[in-house]
């Protein structure tokens, strides 16, 4: 019975050498040519970010498929969470930060003047690393989006009117919560004070209200890392779920959690570089950079 | 139940181990039938069908890695995943034990020496794969420990076998009259001797199978020697 | 060092030593709060009790008090009594002991003695550096419980021996007229005395060393929390005790007996709080005051929240933190430092005469809103600088515009803090008298039917801005002015008014009422708001 060597997606042995600059390029070009089946729903292009005159990222591009899960490791303040924050413009309410670089969504930019920083938000959604609940009901926290938008009316005038758009509201917050796997739990008690549920509970009604406004992108920054593993299995489920509807790109310092979810994972390395970018089984299974070999070992980072 | 696609590569993998293993037996069968037959056609058949075991084989191989780098398996998954892994590597070792039970039977097609009892203990060993393969699906402990006790049985029936084909030789060696059929004879005999020998290891790898799932389900690595 | 050579685990405490302490400690405590009565005249030192007269039984205690003191800290240095003392009682105990000690050994060197200047004052420093030395160079248990102890001991002897009796006066020389009595310096002495052994007491309770520390320590906060609220306490009863017979004036139940609401008579009359201050009445009130205090405080909230959250918001939301934002809040500061006076005079030169020349009750409001705006200002502020920035992150993150953000998650959540704010403001501002005095007030006594109606003021006019209000153009009365009035021009009540005295104390008891009033409103907002906030 014979041996058989194990080949690459493009067909080269797997030897990585020395971390010579010609096996960077190598590298880079490989991953470059990352392509996939599913058509692109974010493209990044040499994007760079200064918080002052510190770069966090480094000339990073990349595309992410639609509909599918994409996991950005490496270790702390490597640029990950910048990066994130860059996809919906969040880094616009930091003062100090300076973007230069294109990010496209649906092949449009989103950096150009008269984008409306309204509906892409709306589009590409966000969930914090700490959930974070507003101090109201969970009714309220998942009507919140659509009713301040203006898509659903439930105020005393309205009410009034008899123009109230209450029905449609609580079907709203039904189905939110149901795909957010939190229904069940909740769901005889609305009227009660979001604050009050537990950790794992309160990520998962962030979710809800994320995906109450429709997104199409969900971005998560750590959303499990405040979360004991119970919880934290949870939230992993329903993000399996969501990539079946939705674009998501998760940031985590927690390499397990990125081997048993994504599709793809990119690894980014101290001075916001971007280092490797594939499918997740070959990036764990047989990473071509060597850093990157280095950091998924543990060897350093 | 919380990590549903993880169960899921779980029960996945152990079907697609007990469909590798149902393969196997398949070409078993078919290779110890062209062997009693000396049937030409069989034999080919079975013979261009190893290279199928081989790549089931190396994509199974390939899942039980993506299960350890992707999921993390630990305690009991853990235990399952490692066996499946060695006994993927001993069904693969079956199957190409029936490959050559395939390459035997192509040249034993003017045989003389008798050789029945041979073939029954390759009935038996047959059996005895698939009653360990039955033991890993079902986890069955017991099983496993009676697979290792048959074992036994069946090496000394390999040891009779292999003395009748030898006291054979000796008896028909007494009226070979020309150089021709002297040579015909040794061919029969050194190819009978390779069977039994072969239909052994089948045995000692189904024992192999057996060993591993009794360390899979009571972490016992009692028959693994 | 005795017995305290290694530390154990658990405390094995000898009971009866610590039964001892803790009885000390007590005993010391009922005489601190004693002396408070004391020396509010709650209890009188000249009043007998069983007999025997009340100073001499205080010397008594003290005695007692100081002997078993002295007795814990010998014990202890003995090795009676297993303790774990530091070296020394550390130097603030051996200065405060000092000073203690030098005004005994002064007082008692040029009262007692009658030794002259000098020699009284090196006595004193005598006496002084005897007790550092004691309480600094002594092992810790023997130098806090010695120098207290010994003026608890002494204090008592003069009580008990008369030297200091309720008939003791002494002659300040060096200030005109001026003396100390006894009423007011054998409550002190004695509080001085209590504090002193109680803390020595304490210590002792606690084995002395760092636990013994604390658990003085402990003492003394206790001590000032309770004397704090039992003045407050006293404050407030006392108030009520001298204003309530003054309130009750001509009050009667019955049906028929009140004024009319609604067409309906109430049964009840209280007609200190229905009547103003007339010539045919039979009983005087202070109606109008009331009616004034409450349209200030309201019209000072109407126009000192809107415009101070919204300030507020400006500041944390929308302005960038640089040399503006310093610049308003060191004038926001300063404006809530500016005496009450100064706004008087600013509400005379500059709303009066926008206001028809004259004093009016919307001077008063408004200049009551100007002082009321800073504190509203800075609590907002700080209540929504206090709002995590999370929930602006979230919202953000949802598409939700800035406005729209602090209207529905910032200004909510901020909601309780604001209204401290209000109600610590209104605290204030609804007891002020020196702007009032300047802006609104006119007659000292106002009768019944010159009550502000302000709501039943509102008229319309042909001419813009067609809604006049001539109520708030009159000038009214406060309850504080009322009283500052009544105080000073006593008479003029009329022969309706039986004893002047009590009709003050009862309009101050209104005031406080109301303001209590106010209070609870206010806090009661401010639960509703938590509630909602809050996981209930």
């Amino acid at each position: 019975m014979s041996e058989t060597t194990h080949t690459t997606t493009d067909g080269t042995d797997s030897t990585v050498g020395t971390t010579t600059g010609e096996t960077d390029e190598r590298v880079r070009e490989e991953w470059r040519d990352y392509s996939f089946d599913a058509p692109t729903k974010l493209g990044v292009d040499d994007l760079d970010v200064y918080y002052g005159d510190d770069r966090a990222l480094d000339g990073v591009s990349m595309e992410i498929p639609e509909k599918s899960v994409t996991a950005l490791i490496g270790p702390s303040g490597c640029g990950k969470s910048t990066f994130l924050r860059c996809l919906n413009r969040m880094n616009d309410r930091v003062s100090s930060a300076r973007i230069d670089g294109s990010v496209t969504l649906d092949g449009q930019e989103i950096y150009q003047d008269g984008v409306n920083l309204v509906e892409l938000r709306k589009r590409v959604g966000m969930v914090f690393q700490s959930p974070n609940p507003f101090p109201k009901s969970i009714r309220e926290n998942v009507a919140y989006g659509p009713e301040k938008h203006g898509d659903l009316d439930t105020g005393v005038l309205a009410r009034l009117l008899g123009r109230s758009d209450e029905e449609r509201r609580d079907e709203l917050v039904e189905r939110c919560l149901r795909d957010a796997a939190l229904w069940d739990e909740v769901h005889d008690r609305l009227d009660d004070n979001a604050l009050g549920l537990s950790g794992g509970q309160q990520q998962r009604l962030c979710i809800a209200r994320c995906l109450s406004v429709d997104p199409e992108v969900i971005l998560m920054d750590e959303p499990a890392s405040a979360l004991d593993p119970i919880a934290t299995a949870k939230i992993e489920d329903l993000i399996a779920e969501l990539s079946e509807e939705y674009t998501v790109v998760i940031v985590t310092h927690n390499m397990q959690q990125a081997a048993r979810i994504s599709d793809q994972t990119a690894v980014f390395l101290t001075g916001g570089e971007l280092v490797e970018y594939g499918d997740t089984d070959h990036v764990f299974e047989s990473p071509q950079s060597e850093r990157v070999e280095d950091y998924i070992t543990g060897k350093f980072g | 139940m919380t990590r549903h696609a993880y169960q899921e590569s779980l029960e996945t993998l152990r079907s697609d181990v007990e469909a590798m293993g149902h393969l196997v037996v398949d070409r078993l069968d078919r290779g110890l039938d062209a062997l009693e037959r000396k049937d030409a056609d069989a034999a080919e058949a079975v013979i261009e069908g190893d290279s199928e075991v081989n790549e089931v084989y190396l994509d199974l191989e390939s899942d039980c890695i993506d299960l350890f780098a992707l999921q993390q398996p630990v305690a009991s998954d853990l235990r399952f995943v490692a066996a499946s892994f060695k006994i993927l590597t001993d069904l693969e070792r079956i199957g190409d034990l029936a490959t050559n039970f395939g390459r035997y039977a192509l040249a034993a097609n003017r045989q003389r020496l008798p050789a029945d009892d041979a073939y029954d203990v390759g009935t038996d060993a047959r059996d005895l794969v698939v009653d360990a393969i039955d033991a890993y699906a079902t986890e069955d402990a017991a099983a496993c420990r009676e697979i290792a006790g048959r074992d036994d049985e069946i090496d000394t029936l390999c040891h009779t076998a292999g003395d009748r084909v030898v006291r054979g030789l000796i008896e028909q060696q007494a009226g070979a009259d020309d150089a021709w059929s002297a040579e015909r004879l040794l061919d029969d005999v050194s190819r009978l001797l390779l069977t039994i020998r072969d239909i052994e290891r089948v045995a000692d790898h189904a024992v192999n199978i057996a060993a591993r799932t009794l360390y899979m389900t009571d972490n016992d690595p009692e028959l693994i020697y | 060092m005795a017995g305290a050579a290694e530390t154990r685990l658990v405390n094995r405490d000898s009971s009866e030593a610590n039964a001892a302490a803790a009885g000390a400690v007590g005993l010391a405590a009922l005489l601190f709060a004693l002396s408070l009565a004391a020396l509010f005249e709650v209890v009188t030192i000249s009043d007998p009790i069983a007999g025997i007269p009340v100073v001499a039984l205080l010397g008594g205690v003290l005695v007692l008090l100081g002997g078993a003191v002295v007795s814990f800290g010998v014990g202890s240095y003995l090795g009676v009594v297993e303790t774990r003392p530091s070296a020394s009682a550390g130097l603030v105990a051996a200065a405060a002991f000092a000073a203690v000690w030098l005004a005994i050994g002064g007082g008692v060197a040029a009262e007692v003695l009658n030794v002259g200047g000098v020699g009284s004052a090196a006595a004193a420093v005598a006496v002084g550096g005897v007790a550092f030395v004691t309480a600094a160079v002594l092992r810790e248990d023997v130098g806090s419980t010695l120098p207290a102890g010994g003026v608890s001991i002494l204090t008592g002897v003069a009580y008990l021996t008369g030297a200091l009796g309720p008939a003791w006066v002494w002659e300040l020389n060096f200030e005109q007229q001026a003396s100390l009595t006894a009423e007011f310096v054998i409550p002190v002495s004695t509080l001085a005395c209590a504090l002193l052994t109680g803390w020595a007491a304490a210590k002792a309770y606690g084995g002395f060393g760092a636990r013994g520390r604390r658990m003085g320590a402990y003492l003394l906060i206790y001590l000032n929390a309770g004397s704090i609220v039992g003045v407050l306490f006293l404050l407030l009863a006392f108030t009520a005790f001298k204003g309530l017979p003054g309130l009750f004036t001509g009050a009667a139940l019955g049906p028929g007996v009140g004024p009319a609401v609604f067409g309906i008579s109430l049964p009840v009359s209280l007609p200190f709080v229905t009547n103003g201050v007339a010539l045919l009445n039979e009983f005087q009130g202070v109606l109008p005051a009331i009616a004034g205090t409450i349209w200030l405080v309201v019209g000072a909230v109407l126009f000192a929240v809107p415009l101070g959250v919204g300030a507020a918001i400006f500041l944390t939301e929308y302005a960038e933190r640089g040399r503006f934002t310093q610049i308003v809040e060191v004038a926001t500061n300063g404006l809530w430092s500016t005496p009450s006076i100064v706004f008087g005079l600013f509400g005379f030169a500059f709303l009066v005469p926008r206001f028809g020349g004259n004093k009016s009750l919307i001077s008063g409001m408004l200049t009551l809103g100007f002082m009321l705006l800073p504190l509203v200002l800075i609590t907002s502020r700080e209540a929504m600088l206090a709002v995590p920035d999370e929930y602006r992150d979230a919202s953000a993150a949802l598409g939700v515009s800035k406005w729209q953000t602090i209207r529905s998650v910032v200004v909510p959540a901020a909601l309780p803090g604001v209204v401290t704010g209000v109600i610590l403001g209104v605290g204030r501002i609804a007891g002020e008298t020196a702007p009032i005095l300047l802006t609104m007030t006119g007659g000292t006594f106002v009768p019944g039917g010159q009550t502000a109606d302000v709501i039943g003021g509102f008229q319309f006019t042909s001419t813009p801005p067609f809604v006049a209000n001539p109520e708030l153009l009159q000038a009214t009365t406060a309850l504080p002015f009322q009283l500052y009035a009544l105080i000073t021009a006593g008479v003029g009540l009329g022969d309706t008014v039986s004893s002047p005295e009590q009709f003050q104390w009862a309009t101050a008891f209104v005031l406080l009422l109301i303001v209590l009033s106010f209070y609870a409103i206010g806090i009661g907002a401010r639960y509703y708001f938590r509630r909602k906030l809050q996981y209930e």
